[in-house]
């Protein structure tokens, strides 16, 4: 009986084994990145060490939008041919997302109040991120406040897919209006030396953010699994005959 | 022309605040990545081992009906007036049904 | 642990498919019209310079941010050094900025600013806010780097352009 309390499988699901080698690689090159990052890149001739944050706010923001993407392709793909997995991914990426978001505000906040003199305004990227944040933030409220399984999964498959109208928005902000925040990095906005920790962190992020994914995803079919499961004790089995049929066949 | 230099001094407080919240959240949320799922792996656990337990108790009752099922096809129809109810026929084991 | 999850009925296939197209609709409509400028336009963060000018008398009075580029040579500095004027520019209209409070570390000549607060009638735009832009150039600092006037306007480019348009 014991060892009911203990995890049941000794060996992990395949799905967990990805996840956690993609989490693994991510964290190696990150590690690297953030070293390089830090200690070896030389400052910006005006921004001085501040400039090293964006080793950081740069991958976790291009992520946001990559999870926030995987959510929307879940979606889409739920309502088209609506199986458990989708669901599973999409609660996955929502819940990460509004993570890397609220990371990538508070990274930016902390970047723009030596540079920009202010911690925050009300400028085109920071409010349409803001708006971002909270939309998906809502998102993942309303999965929480849903008990049923199917209508959770169905009403959150639709919010999401509205709520990725801003994700686009996001990115062409700096491009549409002019803004306080910078425009995106081009070829020529890191030289060398300031490029080399963010060719390091920048698939590291992407590596550890998609190892969260798929171990949130494979959390969110083992809920379902149990959710989904029929009481045992008020279901009777099947194949053991019961009581009435038996004495009925007599 | 002022005395602005234009360049930011005293800024390595500011890297490692974003630095080091960016850790503590994503190391936050691999721990607890790593403990719903141990309690949800316990929970279904707790079910299954429930399930199987209940599924056990349900085979063996069947076995002990088909025993009185064959039983009570060989026998006389006397049997009948045995003042065994219902419910005790039903949670009766098979080396009961065996006695009879 | 690797039970299949149980088998639950979705409903009918063909409703969830109007929802993914109807949730698409809505998104791809607001995305458009965001997009087409219909709503873009109603959102400017700031005005530049030429804009404060064409607006002249309207300008007056109301909360309004105006960005540009602050003028080499433009900087005084009040002796208290609680205030500062200098002049932002788009490279087509000047505007004199009267900014109260110590600038930020990154303020210099040449570098894109963003100033909120109100136009008065003398024409010096009055600011309680001043925030500096930094362009999306990057550049290690040179060995004995002494501050280079042209060096710095490289990396304001992205917002003395924009503005013009």
């Amino acid at each position: 009986m014991p060892e009911i309390l203990s995890p049941a499988s000794p060996s992990k699901s395949r799905a967990t084994q990805i996840g956690l080698v993609l989490a693994g690689l991510g964290v190696v090159l990150l590690a690297i990145g953030v070293y390089l990052g830090l200690f070896v890149s030389p400052p910006d001739a005006h921004m001085g060490n501040v400039v090293r944050i964006l080793y950081v706010h740069v991958p976790t923001a291009v992520s946001t939008l990559g999870t926030f993407t995987v959510a929307f392709v879940a979606a889409l793909g739920f309502l088209w041919r609506p199986s458990w997995k989708f669901d599973g991914v999409l609660e996955a990426s929502l819940e990460v997302g509004v993570l890397l978001a609220l990371m990538t505000c508070a990274q930016g906040s902390i970047w723009a109040r030596p540079t920009w003199g202010v911690w925050w305004d009300w400028d085109p990227r920071l409010t349409t991120t803001a708006v971002m944040l909270f939309s998906f933030g809502g998102v993942l409220a309303l999965r929480y406040f849903v008990d049923d399984p199917v209508r959770r999964a169905m009403w959150s498959a639709v919010a999401t897919i509205v709520a990725y109208a801003d994700v686009p928005v996001v990115h062409f902000s700096v491009r549409w209006w002019s803004s306080l925040h910078q425009k995106q990095l081009t070829g020529t906005s890191l030289p060398g030396p300031l490029k080399t920790p963010l060719m390091l962190t920048f698939p590291g992020m992407l590596l550890l953010v998609s190892g969260f994914v798929v171990l949130r995803a494979k959390l969110a079919m083992r809920r379902r699994a149990t959710e989904l499961a029929p009481p045992p004790a008020a279901e009777p089995n099947p194949v053991a005959p019961t009581p009435e049929a038996v004495e009925g066949g007599r | 022309m002022g005395t602005f230099t234009g360049r930011i001094v005293g800024d390595w407080a500011f890297v490692w605040g974003a630095y080091g919240f960016s850790v503590v959240v994503l190391a936050f949320y691999a721990l607890s990545l790593f403990f719903r799922g141990r309690a949800e792996a316990r929970a279904s656990a707790v079910a299954e081992e429930a399930h199987r337990l209940e599924q056990e108790a349900a085979a063996a009752t069947a076995q002990a009906m088909t025993d009185r099922t064959d039983r009570s096809d060989r026998t006389d129809r006397t049997d009948r007036s045995d003042p065994a109810t219902p419910a005790e026929s039903a949670s009766a084991t098979p080396a009961k049904a065996e006695d009879a | 642990m690797t039970d299949p999850i149980p088998a639950r009925s979705f409903g009918s296939a063909k409703k969830s498919r109007w929802f993914a197209v109807g949730a698409l609709v809505v998104a791809g409509g607001a995305f458009a019209l965001i997009a087409s400028g219909r709503i873009g336009n109603n959102l400017v963060y700031y005005w530049g310079p030429t804009q404060m000018e064409k607006a002249g008398q309207k300008a007056i009075g109301a909360t309004i941010r105006l960005g540009g580029q602050v003028v080499p040579g433009s900087i005084h500095q009040d002796p208290s050094g609680r205030s500062l004027t200098f002049e932002v520019t788009d490279r087509h209209a000047t505007v004199e900025v009267h900014s109260s409070g110590i600038p930020p570390q990154m303020f210099r000549a040449g570098i894109g600013v963003v100033v909120e607060g109100t136009m008065t009638k003398s024409g010096v735009f009055e600011s309680n806010r001043l925030m500096v832009s930094h362009g999306s150039q990057y550049r290690p600092p040179k060995a004995g780097q002494t501050v280079d006037v042209q060096d710095q306007m490289k990396t304001t480019t992205g917002l003395a352009g924009e503005k013009i348009r």
